[in-house]
């Protein structure tokens, strides 16, 4: 009993689960793909050449509270601590004014707000703006001439040439930097209060590449001692530098010390600020996929990852049966086979899980009684009891043994005759004895005559007869007191 | 397969999943809308109605029975009612039942097996009555099973509540036991030649403070004109041990009307007799699976009760065709263990059917007569019971059938008397009294 309810369990949580799998596969597919886009700038999600994951990692791995947004939005959910640092490296999406909005009311619950801002173009001004520090990065041109490394820059606003890759100097707690740009801008300043901590010569002219402003901004209402440190380059903190170069790591890691401390810090690197290209759009983007932008091993598990999602394989897979479907229903001939088929299979499944039974009542209890003489006892109620010579001689002595122990004298005796004759009249008593005694003989052999035809019927005739006689004698064969005169006799 | 499956599909499913194949093929073939639905809607129906069977399965495997009784009675009518409960919520209709008992037992009226509808939490009693006969008796389990409305699904047979014994002690009858001591004391069987209790005068003397006033003979004492009192004869204890066979041949004969039923209602008025004349008496009860019978000799109501609790308990199921001579065996060796080594009467009440049986009773008969005991074989005349049984018309022929087998058994009882063991026949009518001669007559002295 126990095992068929374990089987029904078994059965029901089968059931179960493949209707929840696959409600959950319709609704993966519903809700769409990974969604995962490929970024080939300086975006802290890019874990290529030219990304910033390496960053975002060696700091996750010092302060912890280290988040990297895709949208402003996410701001709301981010926790602030006593110290907020807002990261911008190299963005791409220049800064709207809603923007800054969105990010002046986050620093609003933050108790000292830090900026660093990294950028070699003017995409940050507007942000620059909005914190309030008087600090400008002009855009640059670069040109190529010649062959190998023969870039300049070029700054159109100021109409200067400068050097694609610039040895620049940083003190950053009292530590000199000694570090190369790539393709650097350098910052001017517009006054307020700061500090230069970074800066190049060309010429014997000074660009700063490193200024940390100092600005009273009030954010929601309000006022804030914003820290902004500015830096004219993004290049020295991307990943090709972090993962091979010490001095590089170092100065990061400085940098970031010198702004937060050893801890109690909130670090937001702004992911929002670069063009994602969607996987699906890769093949049109095919010149951003090189080693140099991203990283094959993440790009490949973004692949997989999007080619076993539901989303991608089973709407097709649906469309496709549901086309050979009705492909197949459009043959009346195939149709009818995989009807029959189908039908053929149905009815055998069924069959063979069913177990067919022939259907009767339940047998009733049947009363037992035992008989001595089971088998006479059968004979008598089926109506096939048989009589024969034995059983002649059985109702001879039987009349015997009762005319012996009414009378004291046997069937043979002429004096029984006598006394029977009172009974039965003179004549029948006579007839019956010498019959009865005749057909004895006859029955033990001692004679050939009367010629008995059916001894059934001549035993019949006289049981008859003997019940008449006996009854005379006040005995009867019918009667159960039969037995006991039999057994005193 | 069958075994493990708790719903089976009947013959008709079989024929009605064949309709549905054929119909649905054709209604695909031809492209019959009608069809397919008649073919879906009737496949639906045989899905519901298994859905369904397999609800009452799970109800019915929940199903309480209990069995109930009136005191039951010997010869009599008594009121069996099975009960059953349905907790679920869920009403169980086509549910057929089949009440098993003892074959041995017989129901006069109500129905043993029919169908019922079980309403929701719902206690549903199924009265019956039973015809009582000596011993005791199985009633139970409940064989529970359930249909759909069409036959389709059928529920496994399970077999519910348990197994109630309802114990019948033989009747007898309080005239046939003041025939019995008036029959011994007319007789004059029961003296002992010493004054005591009893009713038989044994002399006079003078009144003494303490003797009864009932006893004053006052015709005398006018007379001699001083309180006379007539003492009577003390009737004397006797040590009585009755050894009563049960074995298969002793269940011949009609219901309730049996060797062993008859025997059995006779050794009780033989009980109640002696309990009441102070006599000491064991039974045995010997033959089948089981012995019963008093540890020892007992005395008075005490000994008469558990005697009847154990003629009681004498369950027929358990009672099969066997060696009989071993059962005979193991009925003597317990009574040597508790044996009194006085002059007992001995009664061994059983058939005799075979020769080996007839050694076996022949020997232990003479060991018990070397132990100064006196042995009485009752014989009972076996087909007398049968014949009972039958109808007036058939009766003439059995007995001449039966002959055969009558001889044989008187043959027995003469050989038994030849080897001077004490044999007597007896029948249904005659038996207590007869056995109640045998012990008067041997009465110590």
């Amino acid at each position: 009993m126990k095992e068929e309810r374990v089987r029904e369990k078994a059965f029901l949580s089968i059931f179960l689960v493949l209707t929840l799998l696959a409600v959950g596969l319709i609704a993966l597919a519903e809700k769409g793909g990974v969604g995962v886009p490929v970024f080939i700038g300086a975006s802290p999600s890019n874990t290529g050449e030219i990304g910033t994951s390496s960053l975002v990692e060696l700091l996750r791995e010092k302060y912890g509270s280290v988040y990297v947004i895709t949208n402003l939005n996410e701001l709301d959910s981010i926790r602030t601590s006593d110290k907020c640092l807002f990261v911008v490296i190299s963005p791409e999406i220049p800064y709207t004014t809603s923007d800054s909005s969105r990010i002046a009311s986050y620093f609003a619950r933050c108790a000292h707000p830090f900026f660093l801002i990294a950028d070699e173009n003017s995409t940050s001004n507007n942000l620059l703006k909005a914190i309030g520090a008087q600090l400008e990065i002009p855009t640059i041109v670069t040109y190529t001439r010649g062959e190998g490394l023969g870039v300049v820059v070029y700054v159109p606003e100021k109409g200067e040439y400068l050097p694609a890759y610039p040895l620049s100097v940083f003190y950053v707690n009292n530590t000199r930097y000694s570090l190369y740009l790539d393709i650097a801008s350098y910052i001017i300043i517009h006054g307020g209060s700061y500090t230069i901590f970074g800066e190049y010569t060309v010429d014997t002219k000074k660009y700063p590449s490193g200024v940390i402003a100092y600005s009273n901004t009030t954010f929601g209402g309000q006022a804030k001692e914003v820290v902004a440190y500015v830096l004219s380059d993004g290049s020295i903190f991307l990943n090709q530098v972090i993962d091979r170069n010490e001095t590089y790591r170092s100065f990061a890691l400085t940098l970031f010390q010198s702004m937060c401390g050893e801890g109690g810090c909130t670090i937001i690197f702004d992911g929002s600020r670069y063009t994602p290209i969607p996987l699906t759009d890769l093949k049109n983007n095919l010149a951003s996929i090189t080693p140099l932008y991203v990283s094959f091993p993440s790009l490949l598990g973004m692949i997989v990852a999007n080619l076993i999602h539901p989303s991608t394989w089973l709407p097709p897979l649906i469309d496709y049966s549901n086309k050979v479907f009705a492909e197949i229903l459009g043959n009346h001939l195939v149709t009818s086979i995989l009807a029959l088929l189908f039908a053929v299979l149905a009815f055998v499944y069924v069959s063979r899980q069913e177990v067919f039974v022939s259907d009767k009542p339940m047998s009733e209890e049947k009363l037992v009684e035992v008989a001595y003489a089971e088998n006479i006892l059968e004979e008598i109620e089926k109506g096939k009891l048989k009589l024969g010579r034995e059983d002649f001689k059985s109702l001879y002595e039987i009349v015997d043994s009762v005319m012996q122990s009414v009378y004291g004298l046997s069937l043979r005796d002429e004096e029984l005759e006598r006394r029977l004759s009172l009974l039965l009249g003179e004549e029948k008593a006579r007839r019956y004895l010498e019959s009865m005694n005749k057909l004895y003989d006859k029955a033990v052999g001692l004679r050939r005559t009367p010629i008995v035809l059916s001894w059934s019927r001549v035993v019949t005739k006289y049981v008859r007869e003997s019940e008449e006689v006996l009854s005379k004698v006040g005995v009867s064969l019918m009667r159960v007191e039969i037995v006991e005169k039999l057994a005193r006799s | 397969m069958a075994e493990e499956s708790i719903v089976y599909a009947t013959h008709r499913t079989r024929l009605t999943a064949i309709v549905i194949f054929f119909i649905l093929l054709t209604g695909f073939l031809s492209s019959r809308i009608q069809l397919i639905t008649i073919g879906l809607v009737t496949l639906s129906l045989i899905l519901g109605m298994r859905a369904y069977v397999s609800y009452m399965a799970a109800s019915l495997r929940d199903l309480e029975v209990e069995f109930e009784h009136d005191p039951p009675l010997d010869g009599g009518e008594f009121e069996v009612r099975v009960v059953l409960r349905n907790r679920g919520i869920i009403p169980l209709g086509f549910v057929e039942y089949n009440l098993r008992h003892s074959p041995f037992i017989k129901f006069s009226k109500g129905a043993t097996r029919g169908f019922i509808i079980l309403p929701a939490r719902s206690e549903t009693i199924i009265r019956l009555i039973c015809s009582g006969r000596v011993g005791r008796h199985r009633i139970g389990p409940v064989e529970i099973q359930a249909r759909d409305i069409f036959g389709l699904y059928r529920t496994r047979t399970f077999k519910t509540g348990s197994i109630a014994y309802v114990k019948i002690p033989p009747s007898y009858s309080v005239a046939v036991l003041r025939r019995l001591m008036v029959y011994a004391r007319s007789l004059g069987l029961s003296r002992s030649r010493a004054s005591g209790t009893g009713i038989e005068f044994h002399s006079m003397r003078e009144y003494r403070p303490g003797d009864e006033l009932k006893r004053v003979e006052w015709r005398k004492s006018v007379k001699f004109n001083k309180l006379i009192v007539k003492l009577t004869e003390r009737e004397a204890q006797q040590n009585v041990y009755i050894l009563l066979d049960s074995s298969h041949v002793m269940l011949s004969g009609p219901y309730a009307r049996t060797v062993f039923e008859h025997m059995a209602r006779a050794v009780t008025a033989i009980i109640a007799y002696l309990s009441q004349r102070g006599d000491n008496f064991q039974l045995i009860i010997f033959g089948g699976s089981e012995m019963y019978g008093t540890p020892s000799l007992m005395r008075a109501a005490r000994g008469f009760r558990v005697s009847i609790e154990n003629i009681s308990s004498v369950n027929f199921e358990e009672i099969a065709p066997g060696d009989r001579v071993e059962g005979l065996m193991s009925a003597y060796k317990f009574l040597l263990r508790t044996l009194r080594r006085e002059r007992n009467i001995v009664i061994i009440i059983t058939v005799i059917d075979s020769q080996e049986y007839l050694e076996a009773l022949i020997k232990i008969s003479k060991e018990l007569i070397g132990l100064r005991n006196i042995v009485y074989i009752v014989n009972p005349i076996i087909t007398s019971y049968d014949m009972v049984g039958l109808p007036v018309w058939a009766r003439g022929l059995y007995t001449l059938k039966t002959y055969g087998i009558l001889r044989n058994q008187l043959n027995y009882s003469r050989i038994l008397n030849k080897e001077g063991v004490n044999t007597v026949l007896v029948s249904s009518l005659d038996a207590p009294f007869k056995i109640a001669r045998l012990i008067e007559l041997h009465r110590s002295r």
